[in-house]
C-alpha cells in the first residue's frame, strides 16, 4: 500500500452513497412537479414579447449600477430586493431582459414549493389546488416575467405565512424577521402586509420577549443590509425609506380609491376560474362551518387592494393570490365531488358527450339568434330551423341516457370544470401574446409597447454605420457614438436599450433646449417637440409607440350599460368576446413619443431623410 | 433454450429500472453536471462569428466533405479536426453551429472524464466530483469547448492518456494499456502540443522509474545534463554558432537534406550524441551491476518495485505484448487513416510526422503574435481563480510529502502521486507554453485542465474530512458552519460591491484617450475595501491554526471556492454567451467581429430578394479571403480578386469586399463612381499594449521595442532588470488608479483603451443601395407571439 491512511469516508458509508428513492419521490411530488413544469413554460413563452417597461427598465438600470458601480437613482431606491436580485443575476449573466426577468421567473416557480410549505394549514390537497389555480393565473403568470417586485412580494408574503404558523424557535424567528423586512423592500405596498404580519406576530408570540426580539433585530438586520448593499451604500437606508414612504403614500394611501374598479375587472375578466373557485370556496366554506378565515382574508385584501392599491400590478397579483387560496377551497371540494373513475363508465361517459354536444349547439343556436337574419333571411333561417332540430335531437338523446347514467349529476360540474380550466390556460399562455387587442387590457396597462424595440434597433444600426470608427474607452468597440439627448419623463426604457451608448444624456424637460443643439438623436415627450423643433428645424420626427395604457372601457366602465349588460344576452356575448380574444370596442393607441433624428441618421435608420 | 435468457433479459432490465428509480446521490450528481455539461457546450452554439482559423478549419473540412480532398499541412496541425467536421457536416449540414458540434462534444467528455479517477489513489470520489464542477465552470474550458480548433481535442485525448496511465498503474489491465496507445495515437492526430505531454508522461515516469529502482540514474542523468550544459557555455564563449534554422516554409527536399547534414553535423549536436552515448552506457554498468547476474531483467524489476508503482506498470507492460501488439496496430491504422485522408494522400505520413515537428519547431524563432514569457501567468488569475490558487498549494503539498517521505522514512501521503503528477503535468505544461514563441489564448486549457483536476484532487479531500465531520457535528455546529461560511461569501461580496462604488468615477476627457477615474475623495478609502478580505482571509487562517476550530476551516475553504465559482461563472458566461466575439477579453484575442456575420445574412436576404437564391454576384478581395470563404461557400458566384481590381467590367458586380490593407487611393476612387461604401471591423483585437505587456520585460521578444513597455531603460535586460520591472508592477498596485484599473478591468473587462481592428470596406452598387438597407434594418428582432387571429365585434364595426 503506498499510502499513509485512509478517506474517512471509507470506513462509514459516504453520502456519495445514499441512495435516493427518486422513484417514490417522484410518484409523491408530481403534481408538484408537474405544476412547476407548467409554472417554467407559461412564464418562458413569450417571455421577452413585451421590452422592459419604464419601471423595469429603471429597477434595471439601478441594478446594473449596483453590479458596476454607478449611482443609484434615489427615486428608484424604493425596491431595493428586486433591484439587487437582479444584479445578482446581471453578475452572473450579464445585464439582459432575459437576465433582469430571472429573478421573477425563479420567484414564481419558488411559489409552488412555497405552497406547499403552507400544506400543513391548508391541507395538502387545497395548498396543491392553491399552486394550480396560480399556476395557471394570467396575474401571476405576467408578474412573473416582471422585474416590478410584484411576485417577490406575493413570494416573500407566503414563506412568512409559513414561517408565522410554525412553532415559535430561535430560528424561525430570525426567518420571519427576515421575512417581514424583505416584503416592504419588495414593494411599498409591502409595508401594509408587513404590518397586518407583524400584528399577528406579536399575536402569536406575545409574552415570548427572546422571539420577539430575534424577530425585531433580524429584520432591522435585513432592512439595513439590503438597503445599504451590504453596507457599501450608507446612505441607501435612508434613500429607501425616503423613496419608499414616499411611493406608499403617493401611489397607494393618497390615491384612495384610485382605480378601484381595476382589481373587479381583472376578476371578472382574466381572473374568472379563479373567481369561480373562490365563490364555490366561499360557499363551502359557509355551508360546511369550517374555517372561515379565508373569506376574511379575501375580503380583506380585496378591500384594502380596491382602497389603496391604486390598480398596481403588486395590488392586483395580492388579489389573485387570495382569491387563489380562497378558491383552492373550492377547486379541491369539486375535486372531491367527482367521481372520476365513474366518467369511466360507458353511460356516464355518453351523458358527458352528450352534455357537451347540447351546450355547444345551444350556444351556436343562441349566437345566431342575437346575430339576427342581417341581409340574407332564408340561409339564416335555414340555419336556424337546422340548429333547432339538432338541439332537440342532442336534448332528445340526452334525457334518454340520463336515467341510465351512475353519476349523471356529475357530468355538468365536470363540464364546467373543463371550460374553466380550458379558459384558465388560454389566459395564461396568451397573457404575453400580442395581438391588437391584447395589449389593450388592464394588466399590460404600463406595458411598454413591443414596437418600440424596432425603433431602437433602427437607431443602433445607423449609429453603426455612421460611428463604427469612433473609438473611445468608453466605447472601446466603436459604433456607439451617436449623440442622443431623453426627456427624462420619457427617457426609459430607451436609456436602457441605448446604455451602451456614452453619450446619451437624459436631461429634465427644462433642459432640452440647452442639450439638443448638438443631438443627433432627440427622445421627446410630444408636448416638448414643438420647443426642440424650433431650436432644431432639421431633425426628422417620428412617432414612436411608446407605453400601453388600459382601454377607456375599462378604466372608466359605463355602469349604466354594464347593469343593463347583466340582463341583455347581447351583451353576454360580447363579455364572452373579451373573455376570450380581450376585444374591445375602441382598443386604446399606445402613448407615443417622439424621436427626433438628424437627417444622416434618419436615413441609414430607414426613416425619410426631410424633416 | 431461450427462457433462461429471456429471464436473465428481464432481471437484468428490472435491475435497472430498480436502479435509475434509487439513483446514489453520486450518480445524480454526475447526471446533473453531465446535463448541465451539455447544455452549456451546446446552447447558443453557432451565434459567435467564426474566428480566422475557425472558418480556415470549416471551410477546408467542408471542401473535405464536399469530396474535394484534404491534404494535411502542419500550419493546421493535425488532421482528426478536419475529419470529425467532415463528418458533422455530412450528417448535420454545413453550418456554423455544425462546425462546433465536435468541439462541443469533446468538451462534454472532459467534463466527465474525472470520473475515471474516483479511486481512491486518484482524486477520490469527492474529488474526482468536484474535478467535473471546475470543468464545467471553466470560462476557458468553456469557451474553448465551443471553439473549433485542435486543443479540446488535443486536451481531451491527453487526460484519456493519462488516465489510462494512472490506472494501468493502478492495476495493469490490458483494457488500460490498449486505450493508452490508441489515445496516443489519436493525439498525434490532433495538435503538436502533445508532443509536450508526451514528454512530460516520459519525463515523469523516467523519473518514478529511476526514484524507485534504480535512484542512481538520477545522479547519471544530473552529471550529464551539467556536463552538457557546461559544453553549451563553451561553445557560446568559442563563438559557436546556435542550432541551423528549420526550413519549415514550404521546404523543398533538398532544403531539408541540407538542413539535416546541417544539423547531424553541428558541434552541440555531436556533443549532445556523444554525451547521451556516454550517459547510456555509463547508467547500464552501473544498474546492471545492481542486478544479480543470473536474475532476468523482468524478474529484478518486479523484485525491486513494488505493485502499484510506476516501475512496476511499466514491467508489466512490456511484458504484456499481445496488449501491445493490439494498441499499436490500432494507433498505427487510425494514425495512417487519419492523416494520408482515408488513403488518398500518402503524403500526410511524412508531413504529420517530421513536418509537423519541423513546421512547429520552426515556428519558435518566428514568435508569431509575440507575446511575452508571462503570457499565461497574468492570463490565468483573470479566469481560472480556483485552478490559479490550487496549484500552489497543490505543489506545496506533493514537496512537503516528498519531502517528509525521504527525510522521515514515513510512507508516501495519501494520493501523493496522483497530486505529484498532476503538479509535475501542471509545471511543464506552463513553463513550455511559456517558453514556446508562439502563445495563444486557446493554449491555456492545456495548463488549466491539469490545475482543475489539481483543484478537484485537493477539494476533495476538504470535502471528505468535512463530510465525516459534518456526520458527528451538533445542529449547533452545523449552524456555526453554516454562518460561518454566509459570512465570508457575504464579505467577498462587500468587498466587490465597494471595488465597483469607490473605482466609478467619472472619465476625465481631458486628456487625448478618456481615463476612468476614481470617485473624488475616494483614493484613501480605497484600501479600507480590503478590509472585509482581511476577515475573511483572517477568519480562515485564524481557523486553520486553531485545532479546535479547524474543522470549520474547511466550511470556511468551501466557502471561498463558492465565491470563486461564482466569479468564474460571471467572467465565463459573458465571454461565452454574450460577447464570444469582441476582443474585451485577453482571453479572446483576434476575433472575427460580428459584423461579417450580420453582412452575410443582409447579402443572404439581397441575394434572395434578387435572385430568389444565393446567386448573388460578390467580389472579394486577399485580405477579406479568411473567413469571406466559408461565410460565402454557398454563393456560387462568388469571385476571389487577389488584391487589386484596375478596371469594372461592363455589368459590375452587385457587391465587392475590399480590405484597406490592399485598397489603393485610385481603386477606391474608381469604385466611388458606382458604388457606396460602408465600413466595417474585420477582425478585432485585444489591446494588449495598454493592458498587460507592461507588467514586466520580456527580454526574449524579437521586437525591441516590445520588450520593455515599463520604462526607458533601452535593451540588453538581465534577469535583475526582469525582476525588477515584476515588483514595480506589484509595487504600482498599492496606488489607488492603478488598484482602480486593474479591478475594473478584471472585474468588469473595462478597457484602458480602444480595441484594435482590420478593417474592410463593402461596396453596394448604387442602384442596390435602398434595397441593401432595406434588407438590413427589416430584421426580425422580437420572438412574437400571435394570438388567434381577432374577428371584428358588432361594436367595432359600428365604432
Amino acid at each position: 500500500m503506498n499510502a499513509a491512511d485512509v478517506s474517512p469516508t471509507r470506513d462509514a458509508t459516504s453520502l456519495l452513497d445514499r441512495q435516493i428513492p427518486l422513484g417514490s419521490w417522484l410518484l409523491t411530488a408530481a403534481p408538484w412537479l408537474g405544476l412547476l413544469l407548467v409554472m417554467l413554460g407559461t412564464r418562458l413563452y413569450g417571455l421577452r414579447t413585451y421590452p422592459l417597461d419604464p419601471h423595469e427598465a429603471s429597477l434595471a438600470a439601478n441594478a446594473v449600477a449596483v453590479v458596476s458601480g454607478g449611482d443609484l437613482s434615489a427615486t428608484d431606491w424604493a425596491q431595493p430586493l428586486p433591484t439587487l436580485l437582479a444584479a445578482l443575476s446581471f453578475f452572473l449573466f450579464g445585464p439582459g431582459d432575459g437576465a433582469a426577468r430571472l429573478p421573477s421567473i425563479l420567484a414564481s416557480l419558488a411559489l409552488v414549493p412555497a405552497l406547499a410549505l403552507l400544506a400543513p394549514v391548508l391541507g395538502r390537497k387545497r395548498a396543491l389546488a392553491a399552486a394550480a389555480l396560480l399556476t395557471l393565473s394570467p396575474t401571476v403568470a405576467l408578474a412573473g416575467t416582471r422585474l416590478d417586485g410584484a411576485i417577490v412580494l406575493v413570494l416573500l408574503a407566503s414563506l412568512a405565512a409559513a414561517a408565522l404558523v410554525r412553532e415559535p424557535s430561535v430560528s424561525g424567528a430570525v426567518l420571519l424577521g427576515a421575512l417581514l423586512a424583505a416584503l416592504p423592500l419588495s414593494d411599498p405596498l409591502g409595508w401594509i402586509v408587513a404590518l397586518t404580519m407583524l400584528v399577528l406576530a406579536l399575536v402569536r408570540f406575545r409574552g415570548n420577549g427572546r422571539i420577539l426580539a430575534l424577530l425585531g433585530t433580524s429584520a432591522l438586520v435585513t432592512l439595513a443590509l439590503v438597503s445599504t448593499v451590504l453596507f457599501t451604500r450608507p446612505s441607501g437606508l435612508a434613500t429607501f425609506l425616503g423613496a419608499s414612504w414616499s411611493a406608499l403614500w403617493h401611489d397607494h394611501l393618497a390615491a384612495l380609491g384610485h382605480r378601484w374598479t381595476f382589481p373587479a375587472i381583472v376578476l371578472a375578466t382574466d381572473e374568472v376560474p379563479n373567481l369561480i373557485a373562490a365563490v364555490t370556496g366561499a360557499v363551502v366554506l359557509v355551508r360546511e362551518r369550517h374555517v372561515r378565515w379565508p373569506i376574511g382574508l379575501g375580503l380583506l385584501v380585496l378591500l384594502l387592494v380596491m382602497l389603496f392599491g391604486n390598480g398596481t400590478r403588486a395590488a392586483l397579483v395580492l388579489v389573485a393570490v387570495a382569491t387563489g387560496v380562497l378558491g383552492a377551497y373550492g377547486l379541491s371540494a369539486v375535486m372531491a365531488h367527482i367521481r372520476w373513475s365513474a366518467l369511466l363508465d360507458r353511460w356516464n361517459a355518453a351523458v358527458l358527450g352528450m352534455l357537451a354536444l347540447v351546450v355547444f349547439i345551444g350556444l351556436s343556436l343562441l349566437g345566431r339568434l342575437l346575430d339576427g337574419p342581417n341581409d340574407s333571411l332564408l340561409a339564416w333561417s335555414t340555419g336556424l330551423v337546422s340548429l333547432l332540430l339538432l338541439f332537440a335531437v342532442a336534448f332528445w338523446v340526452l334525457r334518454t341516457l340520463w336515467p341510465r347514467a351512475s353519476a349523471a349529476w356529475t357530468t355538468p360540474v365536470v363540464l364546467v370544470s373543463l371550460a374553466l380550466f380550458a379558459l384558465a390556460v388560454r389566459n395564461t399562455m396568451l397573457v404575453n401574446a400580442t395581438t391588437s387587442y391584447r395589449p389593450g387590457t388592464i394588466l399590460h396597462a404600463g406595458d411598454a409597447s413591443p414596437g418600440l424595440v424596432e425603433v431602437v434597433e433602427r437607431i443602433r444600426r445607423a449609429s453603426t454605420d455612421l460611428t463604427m470608427f469612433q473609438f473611445d474607452p468608453r466605447d472601446p468597440t466603436g459604433g456607439h457614438g451617436l449623440v442622443i439627448v431623453a426627456d427624462r419623463a420619457v427617457a426609459q426604457p430607451f436609456a436602457w436599450y441605448l446604455r451602451d451608448f456614452p453619450n446619451l444624456t437624459i436631461v429634465e424637460s427644462g433642459g432640452l433646449a440647452s442639450a439638443v443643439p448638438a443631438a443627433q438623436v432627440v427622445i421627446a415627450a410630444p408636448n416638448d417637440q414643438a420647443a426642440v423643433a424650433a431650436l432644431r428645424p432639421d431633425l426628422v420626427w417620428q412617432p414612436v409607440p411608446y407605453r400601453l395604457a388600459a382601454p377607456a372601457s375599462l378604466a372608466r366602465p359605463d355602469w349604466p350599460r354594464l347593469a343593463v349588460g347583466l340582463v341583455d344576452p347581447r351583451a353576454w356575448r360580447e363579455y364572452v368576446s373579451f373573455l376570450l380574444y380581450r376585444r374591445v370596442s375602441m382598443p386604446t393607441q399606445p402613448e407615443s413619443v417622439l424621436v427626433g433624428l438628424a437627417p444622416d441618421v434618419a436615413a441609414l435608420a430607414g426613416y425619410p431623410a426631410v424633416p | 433454450m431461450s427462457t433462461p435468457a429471456l429471464s436473465r433479459v428481464a432481471r437484468a432490465s428490472v435491475g435497472l429500472s430498480q436502479r435509475l428509480a434509487r439513483p446514489t446521490v453520486e450518480q445524480l450528481a454526475y447526471a446533473v453536471i453531465a446535463l448541465l455539461s451539455f447544455v452549456t457546450r451546446f446552447w447558443d452554439l453557432g451565434s459567435r462569428a467564426l474566428h480566422h482559423d475557425e472558418s480556415l478549419h470549416t471551410y477546408f473540412s467542408w471542401v473535405y466533405e464536399q469530396g474535394n480532398g484534404y491534404i494535411h499541412h502542419p500550419m493546421m496541425h493535425g488532421p482528426a479536426l478536419f475529419h470529425l467536421d467532415a463528418l458533422a457536416y455530412l450528417l448535420l449540414g454545413s453550418s456554423d453551429w455544425a462546425s462546433r458540434v465536435p468541439a462541443a462534444l469533446f468538451g462534454v467528455a472532459l467534463v466527465l472524464l474525472p470520473a475515471f479517477l474516483r479511486g481512491e489513489r486518484f482524486l477520490g470520489r469527492w474529488g474526482a466530483l468536484a474535478a467535473s464542477a471546475f470543468l464545467l465552470f471553466s470560462p476557458s474550458v468553456l469557451y474553448f469547448s465551443r471553439f473549433i480548433r485542435h486543443d479540446i481535442f488535443a486536451v481531451v485525448a491527453t487526460t484519456l492518456l493519462f488516465i489510462c496511465f494512472l490506472r494501468y498503474v493502478e492495476r495493469p489491465e490490458r483494457r488500460w494499456l490498449v486505450l493508452f496507445l490508441v489515445t496516443g495515437a489519436f493525439m498525434l492526430t490532433t495538435h503538436e502540443v502533445t508532443f509536450v505531454s508526451v514528454f512530460i508522461l516520459v519525463t515523469f515516469v523516467a523519473l518514478a522509474f529511476a526514484a524507485r529502482v534504480a535512484p542512481v540514474l538520477l545522479a547519471t542523468s544530473g552529471v550529464a545534463l551539467a556536463i552538457f550544459g557546461l559544453l553549451l557555455v563553451f561553445f557560446e564563449r568559442l563563438g559557436v554558432p546556435g542550432l541551423p534554422s528549420i526550413p519549415w516554409e514550404n521546404p523543398t527536399s533538398e532544403a531539408i537534406v541540407a538542413f539535416a547534414i546541417r544539423l547531424l553535423t553541428h558541434p552541440i549536436t555531436l556533443a549532445a550524441i556523444g554525451i547521451g552515448l556516454l550517459w547510456l552506457l555509463w547508467s547500464w554498468r552501473l544498474v546492471a551491476r545492481s542486478k544479480p547476474p543470473d536474475q532476468s531483467w523482468t524478474a529484478w524489476l518486479r523484485q525491486a518495485s513494488p505493485p502499484g508503482s510506476v516501475a512496476r506498470a511499466l514491467g508489466n507492460a512490456f511484458s504484456d505484448r499481445f496488449g501491445l501488439a493490439w494498441g499499436t496496430s490500432i494507433g498505427l491504422a487510425l494514425f495512417v487513416t487519419l492523416y494520408t485522408s482515408l488513403f488518398t494522400n500518402l503524403g500526410g505520413l511524412a508531413s504529420g510526422t517530421f513536418g509537423a515537428l519541423g513546421y512547429w519547431l520552426g515556428q519558435h524563432g518566428v514568435q508569431r503574435g509575440e507575446q511575452p514569457w508571462f503570457y499565461y501567468l497574468v492570463m490565468m488569475p483573470q479566469y481560472e481563480p480556483v485552478a490559479v490558487f490550487a496549484f500552489p498549494i497543490g505543489a506545496a503539498v506533493t514537496l512537503w510529502g516528498g519531502v517528509r517521505t525521504v527525510l522521515r522514512g514515513v510512507p508516501f501521503p495519501r494520493r501523493w502521486q496522483t497530486t505529484a503528477f498532476l503538479a509535475y503535468w501542471s509545471t511543464v505544461m506552463l513553463a513550455v507554453l511559456s517558453w514556446a514563441g508562439e502563445k495563444m489564448p486557446w493554449l491555456i486549457i492545456h495548463i488549466s485542465v491539469p490545475m482543475c483536476l489539481l483543484a478537484g484532487l485537493l477539494s476533495g479531500l476538504v470535502l471528505e474530512r468535512l463530510e465525516h465531520e459534518w456526520r458527528t457535528w451538533r445542529p449547533t455546529q452545523r449552524r456555526i458552519a453554516l454562518t460561518l461560511g454566509s459570512i465570508v461569501v457575504l464579505l467577498l461580496a462587500q468587498w466587490y460591491l465597494a471595488m465597483t462604488w469607490l473605482t466609478a468615477g467619472p472619465y476625465d476627457t481631458t486628456t487625448s484617450v478618456a481615463v476612468r477615474t476614481i470617485r473624488a475623495g475616494s483614493a484613501a478609502w480605497l484600501r479600507f475595501t480590503w478590509i472585509p478580505v482581511l476577515i475573511a482571509v483572517i477568519l480562515l487562517l485564524a481557523t486553520t491554526v486553531d485545532r479546535g476550530w479547524r474543522p470549520y476551516a474547511r466550511t470556511l475553504a468551501l466557502a471561498w471556492l463558492s465565491a470563486l465559482l461564482l466569479f468564474q461563472v460571471h467572467a465565463g458566461w459573458r465571454l461565452t454567451y454574450r460577447e464570444g466575439d469582441v476582443p474585451r477579453d485577453m482571453l479572446i484575442y483576434v476575433q472575427t467581429s460580428p459584423h461579417v456575420v450580420q453582412l452575410t445574412r443582409d447579402l443572404e436576404r439581397l441575394s434572395l430578394e434578387l435572385t430568389g437564391g444565393l446567386g448573388l454576384e460578390i467580389w472579394y478581395d486577399s485580405g477579406t479571403q479568411w473567413p469571406m470563404n466559408w461565410y460565402l461557400r454557398e454563393f456560387p458566384n462568388r469571385r476571389y480578386f487577389g488584391t487589386t481590381i484596375s478596371a469594372l467590367p461592363d455589368h459590375p458586380p452587385p457587391v465587392i469586399l475590399y480590405s484597406l490593407e490592399f485598397l489603393r487611393p485610385e481603386t477606391d476612387t474608381l469604385l466611388r463612381g458606382s458604388y457606396t461604401a460602408f465600413d466595417y471591423p474585420m477582425r478585432w483585437w485585444y489591446p494588449e499594449e495598454t493592458t498587460y505587456r507592461a507588467f514586466a520585460i520580456a527580454p526574449e521578444l524579437k521586437t525591441p521595442s516590445r520588450q520593455n513597455l515599463q520604462t526607458n531603460q533601452p535593451p540588453p535586460y538581465s534577469f535583475a532588470d526582469v525582476l525588477r520591472s515584476i515588483w514595480r508592477s506589484i509595487a504600482s498596485a498599492r496606488e489607488p488608479d492603478q488598484q482602480a484599473k486593474l479591478f475594473r478591468l478584471v472585474a468588469l473587462r473595462e478597457l484602458p483603451s480602444p480595441i484594435g481592428s482590420y478593417r474592410f470596406r463593402v461596396y453596394v452598387r448604387n442602384d442596390l443601395v435602398p434595397a441593401f438597407r432595406e434588407a438590413r434594418i427589416d430584421q426580425p428582432r422580437l420572438d412574437a407571439v400571435l394570438a388567434a387571429p381577432p374577428v371584428p365585434t358588432e361594436g367595432e364595426r359600428t365604432g
